[in-house]
């Protein structure tokens, strides 16, 4: 079948292959193309199945409510029609667009009825808009203003000193801008974007797969922001403070007593 | 080799390569990212797009390795070979739409040049599983950078052979710091055996070629080794005649080299084995047109003079020969580059 | 750390800045003095050195300082052996 007449010789200037060499040439590109075919369907089926935060790219929507710039900007909007338990506003939390926080975008709105434009991100019950700059304008003020102590005082709940291992990653492009947005091939970007402003966040996985998502503050309940670029996509130790406003977890630590944890294989538990 | 310069020497040969090359690309590239996006609807197609071309770019760098040794094993692989710096180049352009990807997308749109963040965002030197893997894949680049920008033959005869081929031989430290760039990047955190064994399939594959073609070089070199001087001290015995097929070589060594017995139309002579071009086997060729044809990519010397007919300069080192009783006997001592030695006549000292 | 990094690439730039003007003197006039058999090359070949020449231009330029000459052959045991090993 395969006659290979040891005296032909392939001379790749010339115009043909002698017919031996031909044949055997198929089989073995044939063969390079399976070995193609089966790395690429190996590779696909390989990597992990990435959950899916969602960025909504292109769709811009307006948004209107309360803006409080410090310590995380977040854009506070009431809940229509709300009883019961659930708290009276949602939280939207505000990145600029890029690798960069909004704290100097929305700085001079703090405390102030705005109306703004941007893009959804939202994953695991927390929301975030990366708003256009100079979208955002003043309106005027309503009783949310004037309500907000009492009701934030009377969403607060306190969970007490806990010691938490997890990772930390960038807020936005964990939630969803990035996929995957955590772990080490993403801690270089991760370090950016906390760099550049984007609030950082604590992400605890627990044994049911289930995951916690806290922010991180100091113990005076500033973010802590580049204090903890070292440590970025890393199994990390944190004893501090939770607190929970609305939905949104809080944990209150001196970023210095951070701790490395061992490389545990939590990213397998997904 | 050539008088002046062309662009890309493209015939029909090469036209084929790179088109098979390039369905093999579309091929993987559309599976990867086409099953990629059905199957991992999370991925977004940056991801796909950076994981696509960095695993498009490695496939290629192994089997532009394993070219090499396959050649050695058997000749018939040969073909693959003599247009592997395409190869190269591609490989290349993949691993930089990889990277280009990579670092947009990693480090731009932040609060530093995107290169200075490629060099500062992660310090981790000390650890493993935090290692600054980007760095690793950056010194790879750069090495396939210099390797594709200097494929041309142009630089081959400018650089100077020795340096050229140094510089080539350096794919392999390229080929390390991606087996350690992907290892202690992706690998990190896609922890799916399926992946670790396939990379380590490549490597095994790379590895055992390369081991295997080679103890097959000493021991072919230990058999071929001579030392038995004939009567004067002078010509050294090689083989017989009729260990040599017509219009082909023998390769044994001698003064501290392989050299290529050839036999063609009733006359034997010897050239040293490297071929100028790329060290090419010229033992491993045959007679064509009445030229010493090398196996690699073609060059051609004359028997007699080991010189490449005109306009071609290329010329190698010839031996003195003589046929006594059937048994081919060589000068061991080496004439200068080019130099014409009367070939040895087979008939006129036939044994029998 | 970050100025280091910055000094490290600003000297990198430089070095590829002055290796693409280079690069044009070098491929406009300079090449058919380092190799003849550059000489009358079309402008496809020329294009393709092009990277290369950009960052290997110190070489070149010491090439083409140095005068047309022929490029060095790589030695092994028979060249050297032989005596008239060229160059
Ligand atoms: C400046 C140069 C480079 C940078 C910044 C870079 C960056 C990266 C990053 C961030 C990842 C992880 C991406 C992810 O999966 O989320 C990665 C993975 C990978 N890289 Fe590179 N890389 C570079 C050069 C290269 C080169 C030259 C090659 C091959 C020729 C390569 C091959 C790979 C492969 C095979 C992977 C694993 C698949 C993947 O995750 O994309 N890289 N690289
Ligand atoms: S090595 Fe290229 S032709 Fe001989």
């Amino acid at each position: 079948m395969n006659e290979y007449k040891p005296d032909e010789f392939y001379i790749g200037y010339l115009p043909h292959t002698p017919s031996g060499v031909g044949r055997r040439l198929r089989m073995i590109v044939t063969g390079l193309l399976v070995l193609t075919v089966l790395t690429a369907v190996v590779l696909v089926l390989g990597q992990q199945r990435l959950r899916t935060g969602i960025f909504e790219f292109g769709d811009v929507r307006t948004f209107e409510g309360l803006m409080l710039a410090r310590p995380i900007p977040v854009l506070l909007v009431a809940r229509p029609g709300i009883t019961g338990k659930l708290p009276v506003h949602s939280r939207y939390f505000i990145v600029a667009p890029g690798k960069h926080g909004a704290d100097d975008l929305v700085g001079v709105f703090h405390y102030r009825q705005v109306k703004l434009k941007g893009t959804l991100v939202y994953r695991d019950g927390i929301t975030m808009i990366e708003v256009v700059p100079d979208s955002i304008e003043a309106m005027p003020s309503n009783e949310t203003r004037a309500q907000l102590p009492s009701i934030v005082a009377r969403e607060r709940r306190l969970h007490g000193e806990q010691v938490l291992t997890g990772e930390i990653v960038d807020s936005k492009c964990y939630l969803g801008v990035m996929s995957p947005g955590e772990a080490k091939p993403h801690r270089d970007c991760a370090v950016r974007c906390i760099s550049g402003g984007v609030p950082p966040m604590f992400v605890v996985r627990h044994q049911n797969g289930e995951r916690t998502l806290l922010w991180l503050m100091d113990r005076d309940g500033a973010s802590v922001g580049n204090a903890v670029l070292d440590l970025v996509a890393e199994p990390v130790e944190i004893t501090g403070e939770v607190r929970q406003e609305g939905d949104e977890l809080f944990l209150r630590s001196d970023p210095k007593t951070y701790r490395r944890a061992p490389q545990i294989s939590q990213h397998k538990e997904r | 080799m050539s008088l002046t310069y062309g662009a890309i020497g493209w015939n029909r040969q090469k036209k084929i390569y790179d088109l098979v090359l390039a369905c093999g690309i579309v091929l993987y590239l559309s599976l990867f990212i086409g099953l990629g996006a059905w199957l991992n609807p999370g991925a977004t197609v940056e991801t796909l797009l950076i994981r696509g071309f960095g695993t498009c770019a490695l496939l290629l760098l192994h089997i532009v390795l394993i070219i090499g040794p396959l050649c050695r094993i058997d000749a018939r692989f040969l073909p693959l070979l003599y247009n592997r710096r395409h190869l190269g180049v591609t490989t290349f352009i993949m691993g930089l739409a990889h990277a280009g990807l990579a670092i947009f997308q990693f480090h731009a749109l932040g609060d530093l040049n995107p290169f200075v963040s490629l060099l500062v965002s992660n310090t981790r030197f000390f650890s493993l599983p935090d290692f600054p893997f980007q760095q690793l894949g950056f010194g790879a680049l750069v090495i396939l950078f210099l390797m594709a920008s200097t494929s041309h033959d142009f630089w081959l005869a400018n650089l100077s052979a020795p340096v050229w081929k140094r510089l080539h031989m350096s794919v392999y430290a390229a080929y390390a710091l991606l087996i350690a760039h992907v290892t202690l990047g992706v690998l990190q955190a896609e922890t799916n055996p399926l992946l670790a064994a396939a990379l380590g399939a490549g490597l095994a594959s790379v590895i055992s070629l390369h081991l295997v073609s080679g103890s097959r070089e000493v021991r072919a070199d230990s058999h071929s080794s001579l030392s038995s001087f004939d009567g004067a001290g002078e010509f050294v015995d090689v083989c017989s005649v009729d260990e040599i097929a017509e219009k082909r070589a023998r390769i044994v060594t001698l003064a501290g080299e392989r050299v290529a017995v050839f036999k063609y139309d009733g006359k034997i002579s010897v050239l040293s084995n490297v071929c100028q071009h790329q060290n090419g086997p010229l033992g491993e060729g045959r007679i064509v047109d009445g030229c010493v044809t090398c196996p690699w990519h073609g060059f051609q010397y004359l028997p007699d003079s080991g010189a490449s007919p005109p306009p071609f300069i290329e010329r190698v080192p010839t031996f003195r020969v003589k046929v006594d009783g059937g048994r081919v006997l060589v000068n061991p001592r080496p004439l200068p580059p080019g130099t014409r030695v009367e070939p040895a006549r087979i008939d006129a000292n036939a044994s029998g | 750390m970050i100025t280091f990094a910055k000094w490290k690439l600003a000297i990198f730039g430089i070095y590829l800045v002055i290796g693409a003007v280079f690069a044009v003197v070098f491929l406009a006039i300079g090449i058919a003095r380092v190799d003849p058999a550059a000489k009358g090359s079309p402008i496809g070949f020329r294009l393709l050195i092009f990277p290369g020449v950009v960052a290997l231009w110190p070489y070149l330029l010491s090439r083409w300082i140095g005068g047309e000459h022929a490029p060095r052959t790589e030695r092994n045991s028979h060249r050297d052996g032989s005596g008239g090993a060229d160059q």
